[in-house]
C-alpha cells in the first residue's frame, strides 16, 4: 500500500468549486475526486510515499502505510506542514506514537515578490519558531 | 467506445523561452531568465504541479554537489572523473563545479534551511555534499520560480519536440487534467525533465513495486522527446545503480558519510578495507562499494550493513528524524518495528538499473551552454550527459549556463510557422490509445513485460548487472517487439493515457540504451556497465564517447564515436 484516504475524516476540501490540495500535490496524479466529492487514490501500488499529499491535507486524512510485503506490521505516519516546520506522527501496531518535528522553510529574500496567498505548501500558518532539531548537523 | 481527435479541444501559446519540466533544473532556469531580462517571455509546462514534481518532490537531506572548504572547483572535477573512470566531459564538469556554491546560495536566500556550526559554516558531509533540511525545497524552489511571473502550465505532459529541419520550434502536450492538446511554439527550447525510473524491474514488488529510489513519475520523456527529433545522446551505457537502504530504496549518504557508518558484513568485518584493498578501500569508487557488497553476498557473507550501532540513543534518534526529509516511509519503517538505527543498523542492496544524467552521464550531448546538436534545442540536469554527480545544485548551475546563451541569442531567434499536417499527425498519436481496439494492451502489462525483458536480457539486478552480447540480442529483439505491440496500449481515461505515453517513452529509451551497452567492447564501470565477455577496462580503444542518433522513420540507432578531450585545467594549474 502507499497511503489510506479516511472517507470519514475527507470533506473534500470545497470540490468541484476548487482544486483540492491533495490532488493537486501528487506527484504521480494518483488521487482524484470521487462522484461522493471525497478524495481516492487510483491505484496505491503506483504511490511513491513521497508524502506530499499527506502533509497537505487540511483534514489530516491522509496516512502513509508501508506494505505488508516490506513491513509485515502495521503502522501509519501522518503529517501536517506550517509555514516553518512540518509535524509528523509515526504510529505503530499498539498505538504507540512518536512525534517528530522538522524545520521547513526561512524568511525568503523574495517575501516581497511573492503573494502571501501562494504559499501553497503550507495547510496554515504556524506562529511559533522549531526548536527541535535545529541541531541537526551536530553529530550527523 | 470510439473516440475521435475532432473532440479535442487545442491551446496554442506563444513564447520566447520554453522550459520543459519544472524541476531543479527547469526552475533555476526560469529564475535566472528572468533576471537578465525583464522583457523576456517564459513559459514551463510540467507533468505534475510544480509545488511538489519530480526528484524532489518529498524533499533531500543534503546538497551532494558542493566545493566544501579546503575543496575548490579542481579538486571536485579531480574526483569525479576519477569516480567515473576518466571518461567525462571535462569541460560542463568543471562549469558545474564553478558555480554549484553560488546555487545553494540562492536556495539559502530563497528560505532553504542549512544548519550551521558555531563558525557559521555549514556542515560539511563528506568532501562534496553538505546537510540541508529540505523537506520543503521544492514549493520554496517554486516560489522563487512564481516571483518571476512566468507561466507555469501544470499538469501538462509533453509528447514531442515540434521540429522542422534541423530545428526546434517548441513541443507538443496534452492536459493531463484538461484533456487538451498543447502546440507550444518557442524561439529556443529547454528540456529538463529528468532521467529515467522503471525500465527495469524493480526490487520490490506487487504492492510495493514504486518503492523504488528515483522518482517512478520521471520516465525519460525528456530522453524519449530528444531521441525521436534526432538529437545526438551520449553514454546511456554508463546506468546508475545506487547503494540503498534495502526495502525502502533510501539514499545511504545519511548514514556512510552523515554519521561515518561503515560498511560490515554479517559477520561484523569491515569487507572494504579487509578484502577489498586492491579497488581502494575506503577510497574506492561509488560503483566498486556496492561490487564489493554483492560480492560479499555471492560468497555468502551477507546481508551487508551500513553499522550504525556505535551510535548514541540520540544520535540515532535524530537520524531516524533526519530521513522524514527526503524518504519519510524509512522513518515510519524503523517507527513500525518500534526500533531505531542504532539497534537496527540498515541492510544495503544495489537497485535496479537507472539512466540518469545527474548521478552517471547518460543524456543529450551538450555544448558548454548546455546547447543539444538541434538548433534552438537545449538540455539541463539529469537528461543531460557528459557530466555525473551534478545532483540537485548541478542542474539548477545547468539550467542557469542554459538561460543565460538562451538570453544572449534571442534577438536573433524566431518562431516559425508549422505544418498542420504535423499536428494533426501528432494529436493522432497521442490520442489514440483512447481508442479501444479489439487487442488491447494496458500499459501496466506493457511495463511489466519491458521491465522483465530488461532485467533478464539488460543486466538487471536478477543477473548480477551482467551483459553480454548475447543476452543484447535477445533484448533487442524482444523490445523491437514490444514497441510494434505498444500500438495496442489503451488508456480509459486521462492518466491511464499519460501512462501510455510513459511506456511508449520509456520504450524509446530502452532501445537506444540496448545499442549503447552492445557497443562498448569492455567494461569501464563495474555495474554500472559490466561485460561479461569484455571484463576489463581498455584504455586503448576505448577512452572514447559512444553517442547515437536515432532514426525516427527506419527506427535504427545510430552509432557516432566522440574524442574525450581533458581541459587540461590540472595539469596547468
Ligand atoms: C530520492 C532522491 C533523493 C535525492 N537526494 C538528493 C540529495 O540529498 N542531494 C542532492 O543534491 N541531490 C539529490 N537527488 C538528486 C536530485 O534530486 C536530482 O539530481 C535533481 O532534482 C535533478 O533535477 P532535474 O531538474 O533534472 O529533474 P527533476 O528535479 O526531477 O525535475 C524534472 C521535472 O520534469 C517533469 N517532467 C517529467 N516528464 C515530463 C513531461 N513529459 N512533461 C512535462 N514535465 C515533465 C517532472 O514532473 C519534474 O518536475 C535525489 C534524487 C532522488 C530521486
Ligand atoms: S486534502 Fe484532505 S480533506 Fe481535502 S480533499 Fe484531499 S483528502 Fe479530502
Ligand atoms: S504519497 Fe506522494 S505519490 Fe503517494 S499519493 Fe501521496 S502525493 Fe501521491
Amino acid at each position: 500500500m502507499g497511503i489510506l484516504i479516511d472517507q470519514n475524516s475527507c470533506n473534500g476540501c470545497g470540490f468541484p468549486e476548487s482544486e483540492t490540495p491533495c490532488n493537486m500535490a501528487c506527484p504521480g496524479d494518483l488521487i482524484f475526486m470521487q462522484s461522493n466529492g471525497k478524495a481516492e487514490i487510483c491505484c496505491n501500488a503506483d504511490c511513491w510515499d513521497c508524502c506530499a499529499c499527506i502533509k497537505i491535507c487540511p483534514q489530516q486524512a491522509i496516512e502513509l502505510q508501508l506494505p505488508f510485503e516490506i513491513t509485515g506490521k502495521e503502522g501509519s505516519l501522518k503529517a501536517r506542514a506550517y509555514r516553518e516546520k512540518t509535524v509528523w506522527t509515526a504510529r505503530d501496531a499498539n498505538g504507540n506514537e512518536e512525534i517528530f518535528e522538522t524545520p521547513a522553510r526561512n524568511e525568503s529574500s523574495l517575501k516581497n515578490l511573492i503573494n502571501p496567498e501562494e504559499f501553497s505548501d503550507v495547510v496554515d500558518s504556524y506562529k511559533g519558531i522549531s526548536k527541535s532539531f535545529t541541531d541537526l548537523g551536530q553529530g550527523i | 467506445m470510439s473516440f475521435s481527435t475532432d473532440k479535442i479541444k487545442i491551446e496554442r501559446i506563444k513564447t520566447d523561452f520554453l522550459i520543459i519540466g519544472a524541476g531543479a533544473a527547469g526552475c533555476f532556469a526560469a529564475y535566472e531568465a528572468r533576471k537578465l531580462n525583464p522583457d523576456i517571455d517564459i513559459v514551463i509546462l510540467e507533468k505534475a504541479h510544480i509545488d511538489r514534481s519530480g526528484c524532489l518532490a518529498a524533499g533531500i537531506n543534503a546538497i551532494n554537489a558542493y566545493i566544501n572548504a579546503g575543496q575548490s572547483p579542481e579538486s571536485f572535477l579531480e574526483y569525479v572523473k576519477k569516480d567515473s573512470m576518466d571518461l567525462i566531459r571535462e569541460d560542463l564538469v568543471y562549469s558545474i563545479a564553478k558555480e554549484v556554491n553560488h546555487a545553494v546560495d540562492l536556495l539559502e536566500e530563497w528560505g532553504l534551511p542549512i544548519p550551521k556550526d558555531e563558525n557559521g559554516e555549514r556542515y560539511a558531509r563528506g568532501r562534496g555534499s553538505i546537510i540541508v533540511q529540505g523537506e520543503r525545497i521544492k514549493p520554496i524552489i517554486a516560489q522563487a520560480v512564481k516571483s518571476t511571473k512566468a507561466k507555469v502550465l501544470n499538469r501538462v505532459v509533453v509528447t514531442n519536440l515540434i521540429k522542422k529541419g534541423n530545428k526546434i520550434l517548441g513541443a507538443y502536450g496534452f492536459g493531463v487534467r484538461d484533456g487538451k492538446f498543447y502546440i507550444v511554439e518557442a524561439k529556443a527550447t529547454l528540456v529538463a525533465t529528468g532521467g529515467a525510473g522503471g525500465i527495469y524491474k524493480p526490487n520490490n514488488e506487487g504492492n510495493a513495486r514504486h518503492k523504488i529510489w528515483y522518482s517512478p513519475f520521471n520516465t525519460g520523456a525528456g530522453y524519449a522527446i530528444g531521441i525521436r527529433a534526432g538529437a545526438e545522446m551520449t553514454t546511456f551505457e554508463m546506468r546508475y545503480v545506487s547503494m540503498r537502504i534495502k526495502d525502502l530504496m533510501a539514499p545511504t549518504g545519511a548514514v556512510a558519510q552523515g554519521v561515518k557508518a561503515q560498511q560490515v558484513n554479517a559477520l561484523g568485518e569491515r569487507y572494504l578495507e579487509d578484502r577489498y584493498g586492491d579497488l581502494g578501500g575506503r577510497q574506492m569508487p561509488t560503483s566498486a562499494r556496492l561490487l564489493a557488497t554483492l560480492q560479499e553476498n555471492a560468497e555468502g557473507r551477507g546481508p551487508c550493513y551500513l553499522d550504525t550501532t556505535h551510535l548514541t540513543k540520540e544520535q540515532a534518534e535524530r537520524l531516524k528524524a533526519y530521513y522524514l526529509h527526503m524518504t519519510p516511509g524509512l522513518t515510519l519503517y524503523w517507527s513500525v518495528k518500534s526500533t531505531s538505527p542504532k539497534n537496527d543498523p540498515p541492510e544495503i542492496v544495489g537497485t535496479e538499473p537507472y539512466i540518469v544524467g545527474g548521478h552517471a552521464q547518460a543524456g543529450y550531448w551538450i555544448d558548454i551552454n548546455r546547447k543539444a546538436t538541434l538548433e534552438n534545442l537545449y538540455a539541463a540536469g539529469d537528461v543531460a550527459g557528459g557530466a555525473p554527480k551534478k545532483y540537485v545544485s548541478g542542474s539548477g548551475v545547468e539550467g542557469m549556463i542554459a538561460a543565460r546563451d538562451i538570453n544572449s541569442k534571442l534577438g536573433s531567434l524566431n518562431h516559425e510557422e508549422i505544418n498542420d499536417h504535423e499536428i494533426k499527425e501528432e494529436m493522432h498519436r497521442v490520442f489514440n490509445h483512447m481508442n479501444k481496439e479489439s487487442i488491447s494492451i494496458l500499459p501496466d502489462e506493457l511495463e511489466l513485460r519491458m521491465q522483465k525483458i530488461m532485467d533478464d536480457y539488460a543486466g538487471g539486478i536478477s543477473s548480477g548487472y551482467v551483459l553480454n552480447e548475447q543476452k543484447l540480442s535477445k533484448a533487442r529483439k524482444y523490445i523491437k517487439h514490444l514497441k510494434e505491440d505498444s500500438k495496442y496500449l489503451y488508456g480509459n481515461n486521462l492518466h491511464e493515457l499519460m501512462k501510455c505515453h510513459e511506456v511508449i517513452d520509456r520504450l524509446d529509451v530502452a532501445t537506444v540504451l540496448i545499442e549503447h551497452l552492445s557497443y562498448r567492447k569492455e567494461t569501464r564501470w563495474p555495474i554500472y556497465q559490466s561485460r561479461g565477455d569484455y571484463p576489463n577496462r581498455d584504455d586503448k580503444n576505448w577512452l572514447k564517447f559512444v553517442n547515437s542518433v536515432y532514426d525516427n522513420k527506419s527506427g535504427e540507432v545510430k552509432i557516432v564515436e566522440r574524442e574525450c578531450k581533458p581541459v587540461s585545467l590540472l595539469a596547468t594549474k
